[in-house]
């Protein structure tokens, strides 16, 4: 297939993206330390960034892309560990709560849905600590635990005291994207079970587990990628306030802390490298959604699905 | 306005005939979790009159009454029902207080969303072309980056470049300001799609025939049949607003110490609770987590009870 | 006598209430015909008569609150209603075939023919896919849809609409079954295609043995391709008889209506005929002849209580004025 014009123009969108992004956060760094704005024009700072320096924090002495490096294996991983809960969890539970919606336990995993829209991150975690750490004394409060290096990946995987450490903070963040796929996937499963397609295959005798299995899970997957992508931002936040209230050695306390220290340097870099993480993200699921590609217009209709980029 | 009430009667017409208040004493959860709102919403409002002290008035602290516990723990201070912060402040009243903020950052903030929202989304829908254009990127831009992201990072700034003390002073509106700005994107893609499909109806193209003008279609033919999806997005939005100023106050960047909030007692509260002091945190968060789900299960039972499949059934 | 292969005794059909002090109405009131093996029965009614209700009421493959409250349906001497969600599996498919109205909604579009063929026929059979493979390009042939090697790895929207009822046609008959049910098989296609499709459905299951039960709307559509007739009305099957004897000498009000309102029996210039009003919805049903409102004949007797029902398989129509022509001279149904 002829990807090349579309490849470049993404690159090129993509370029004045963080072209922009870079000189937005030019103007933060004046705003925030004006002396090191000062010290430094608009085309030097860029030219700098393009050179891969993306200068030094006030706070630290020490380069900035460093520090974000640094700490963002401990960002990554938490993520990851979170997003496996997500899927791991919602795939199964949304499956059963669509098949079998009267049973007792399916109503209460509903219900636990309902409450967990409300249930704000930071009030899990609170409890979590509370409970877990100050109470039974089972699990760490803070902090990363012991860590391994993978050539120069700093890693908590690997050892107990890491996945004792990433336990509460990624189960706390998990529970606030949880009840959104849990109920999207169980809104798309019995959507498609009503749908003409279905009502062949069951007039075609096929068994129930094939038409959920090959009519039901396979829809819900573009929905869930763009569901996925839209809850990206909020991913993030979340993490970011889970590496306060955890003191998670990750990007987002780097960020934090630089905002209480007015950190300008620090701030402008992690802003840069926030958009360009994005924009790498965004990539992404375009491509997920190209490899997909199904042909899946008759019976999708696109009502806008309240509670689709939320908390 | 002769045109503007004429209208305006029959959206009334249009919103009885759903019959609302039927629909809702039918469905307990709905009817209660209502209930509670209402009372919350009370206590927001007469909080100036019936809090038994006021939370932001320095005087009346006393670091000697700090930590307290509540009222069924031992070492409690009959003055203060459910005991006090590391300032000496007491909890109920902050509490109240902090309801109360939350409320109206909550209740302007999703109007400046819902005024903004639907004016883009109808211009978007009804005039097409660049403004469609523009206005759709910029909400793309805003959904990609989720209003809770760019509200921490536009407050984190803003709180680094005014300095905290500044800062604090005007963290109220600027809460507003923002969490509004957000968030203004969903209303504009539902209103719309909406419009959208609104548009190329006869009845559209009768009022244009007509001669009337465009601003006045908008308003008065098309907005009214694609009102029940933007209420329940805006009920919804209140509890998400909510959330993300009580999860901007934890860290705080949200409202100031001075001037107490739901999550930030949370945040300033934590230190606390891990010597044992529980109460400082989880007592404010279960308040927002009473007022954060009564507005959830409010919000859902309107979506359902305004769905247009339901419209002239018997409830 | 040989037993017949489809027998539906009293089938009455309901809703269930989504609110629960609201008492539920039958859909279907009391359905009883019979089908007899290779038998060729058109079920004409116009819409919301129930007759794709029925269809699905056979099969059991109800997909909101509708449920059979009372009633029988003896399919090759098995019960219908009395089979576990299993047993019904196995039947459906395999021994009653289904055809839908629309190919476009109901084909899955992100399957190629191919996996659809093999999914119906492997479901039911335990042959290799090289052999499943063989029974769908055999299948294929015999609804004449041409290069069906190259058509098997295509997806339902690269086909034209013919093509694609074809290749429903070819499913439901992959498996061989002896009874086909075609809901309204025709009614999404254009006139040109409704009548190739027709007659090569009518003339497949001739050739094989099945038995057909044809829904529609339209009395002039199955005229020369039915050997009985069953007309419906109100959730009730009002006439039913042999077709030639049923269109030449219809009995009952409803169907002399039906068939004055064809166009084909109009002359030039006259105004179409119309059946007066609308079929009653479901709460105005009651203990009276459903048709009573538009029918010009009706009686006293008609409004106080119901008619009764055709019961066997000679031509038969429910109208009090059949049973009591000796009081009524004169009037002609």
């Amino acid at each position: 297939m002829n990807y090349l014009p579309q490849l470049t123009q993404r690159l090129l969108t993509g370029s004045i993206t963080i072209m922009l992004a870079a000189c937005v956060s030019y103007w933060i760094l004046s705003l925030i330390s004006p002396n090191h704005a000062a010290a430094i024009s608009l085309d030097q700072y860029l030219n700098q960034l393009l050179h891969g320096d993306f200068g030094q924090s006030q706070f630290y002495h020490l380069p900035n892309l460093d520090l974000i490096l640094e700490k963002l294996p401990a960002t990554f991983e938490l993520v990851i560990i979170t997003s496996l809960i997500v899927a791991l969890l919602a795939l199964p539970l949304g499956l059963y709560t669509a098949i079998e919606p009267q049973q007792r336990v399916a109503r209460a995993v509903m219900a636990f849905s309902l409450l967990g829209i409300s249930l704000p991150m930071f009030l899990t975690g609170t409890l979590m600590v509370y409970l877990f750490a100050v109470q039974l004394n089972w699990l760490p409060a803070f902090g990363r635990g012991e860590i391994v290096w993978l050539g120069s990946w700093p890693s908590g995987l690997f050892t107990v005291s890491g996945w004792q450490h990433i336990v509460m903070p990624a189960t706390a963040v998990s529970l606030t994207l949880l009840p959104l796929f849990l109920r999207l996937i169980r809104a798309e499963l019995i959507q498609v079970m009503h749908s003409n397609p279905v009502r062949l295959a069951q007039a075609m005798g096929i068994t129930p587990w094939r038409i959920w299995l090959r009519y039901g899970l396979r829809n819900a997957t573009l929905p869930m990628i763009t569901m996925a992508s839209l809850q990206f931002g909020t991913l993030m936040a979340y993490t970011m306030v889970a590496e306060t209230l955890f003191q998670w050695p990750g990007v987002g306390s780097l960020f934090m802390q630089g905002i209480i220290r007015g950190d300008g340097p620090l701030i402008a870099a992690y802003l840069v490298l926030v958009s360009i993480m994005f924009l790498l993200f965004n990539s992404l699921t375009d491509l997920a959604y190209g490899l997909f590609n199904p042909h899946l217009a008759p019976w999708r209709q696109h009502t806008p699905f309240i509670g689709q980029d939320t908390p | 306005m002769n045109a503007a009430k004429y209208h305006g009667h029959h959206v009334w017409r249009r919103f009885r005939r759903q019959q609302l208040w039927r629909q809702l004493k039918a469905n307990k959860t709905a009817f209660v979790s209502a209930l509670i709102l209402l009372t919350l919403g009370l206590l927001a409002l007469l909080t100036p009159w019936i809090s038994p002290f006021d939370p932001t008035d320095m005087q009346q602290q006393n670091i000697m009454d700090a930590e307290l516990p509540p009222f069924w723990q031992l070492g409690n201070d009959s003055r203060f029902l459910l005991g006090t912060d590391g300032l000496g402040r007491d909890l109920l009243s902050s509490i109240l207080y902090g309801l109360k903020n939350s409320l109206w950052v909550g209740f302007w903030a999703v109007i400046l969303q819902f005024i903004l929202g639907t004016s883009l989304g109808l211009c978007a829908g009804y005039f097409g072309g660049w403004a469609d254009r523009l206005i759709m990127s910029l909400a793309d831009f805003q959904l990609t980056f989720s209003s809770l992201m760019l509200a921490i990072l536009v407050l984190a700034i803003t709180r680094a470049a005014m300095g905290a003390h500044d800062y604090h002073i005007w963290s109220p509106w600027l809460l507003v300001l923002v969490l509004g700005l957000a968030d203004w994107p969903q209303y504009a893609r539902t209103l719309r799609a909406s419009v959208l499909a609104e548009k190329h109806k006869d009845y559209i193209a009768a009022a244009q025939v007509l001669g009337y003008q465009s601003r006045h279609i908008m308003v008065f033919h098309i907005l009214p049949n694609t009102l029940s999806p933007l209420l329940v997005i805006a009920t919804w939005q209140i509890a998400h607003v909510i959330l993300a100023e009580a999860a901007l106050s934890f860290l705080n960047i949200g409202m100031p110490y001075a001037n107490p909030s739901l999550g930030g007692l949370m945040g300033a509260g934590f230190e606390y609770m891990l010597s044992g002091v529980w109460w400082i945190a989880l007592l404010p968060g279960l308040a927002l987590l009473i007022l954060l789900l009564s507005i959830n299960l409010v919000a859902d039972w309107l979506r359902d009870a305004l769905d247009p499949k339901n419209l002239g059934q018997r409830p | 006598m040989t037993s017949p292969l489809l027998k539906v005794t009293d089938l009455h059909v309901n809703f269930i209430s989504r609110w629960p002090n609201e008492p539920s109405v039958d859909v279907l009131r009391g359905v009883c015909f019979e089908l007899n093996r290779g038998e060729r029965v058109a079920l004409v009614g116009e819409s919301g008569a129930g007759k794709s209700l029925l269809a699905t009421s056979i099969i059991q493959l109800f997909d909101s609150s509708a449920r059979i409250r009372q009633g029988e349906v003896v399919f090759e001497g098995q019960q219908l209603t009395q089979l576990n969600p299993k047993q019904l599996r196995k039947i459906r498919g395999r021994r009653i075939g289904m055809v839908f109205q629309d190919p476009m909604t109901n084909l899955n579009p992100s399957l190629t023919l191919e996996q659809q063929l093999l999914e119906c026929i492997l479901s039911h059979r335990r042959i290799s896919r090289a052999e499943a493979r063989l029974v769908a390009l055999h299948k294929l042939r015999q609804v004449h849809i041409p290069a069906p090697e190259a058509r098997l790895q295509q997806y339902p929207h690269q086909l034209s609409a013919g093509q694609r009822q074809r290749a429903t046609i070819a499913m439901a008959l992959a498996l061989e079954p002896t009874l086909i049910i075609a809901d309204e098989p025709t009614s999404a296609l254009d006139v040109t295609m409704q009548a190739e499709v027709m007659s090569l459905l009518t003339h497949l299951c001739h050739s094989n043995g099945v038995a057909l039960l044809w829904i529609t709307h339209d009395l002039s559509l199955v005229a020369h391709a039915s050997d009985r007739c069953l007309i419906m009305y109100a959730g009730q099957i009002v006439e039913q008889g042999p077709t030639t004897a049923l269109i030449n000498d219809a009995q009952h009000p409803y169907t002399q209506g039906l068939i004055k309102a064809l166009p084909q029996m109009s002359k030039p210039g006259q105004s179409l005929f119309q059946i007066p009003g609308q079929m009653p919805v479901v709460e105005e049903l009651g203990h009276h002849c459903a048709f009573a409102k538009r029918c010009e004949f009706a009686h006293e007797v008609c409004w106080q209580e119901a008619p009764s029902m055709p019961q066997d398989s000679g031509h038969q129509a429910s109208c009090h004025l059949l049973t009591a022509s000796q009081t009524l001279a004169g009037a002609k149904p």
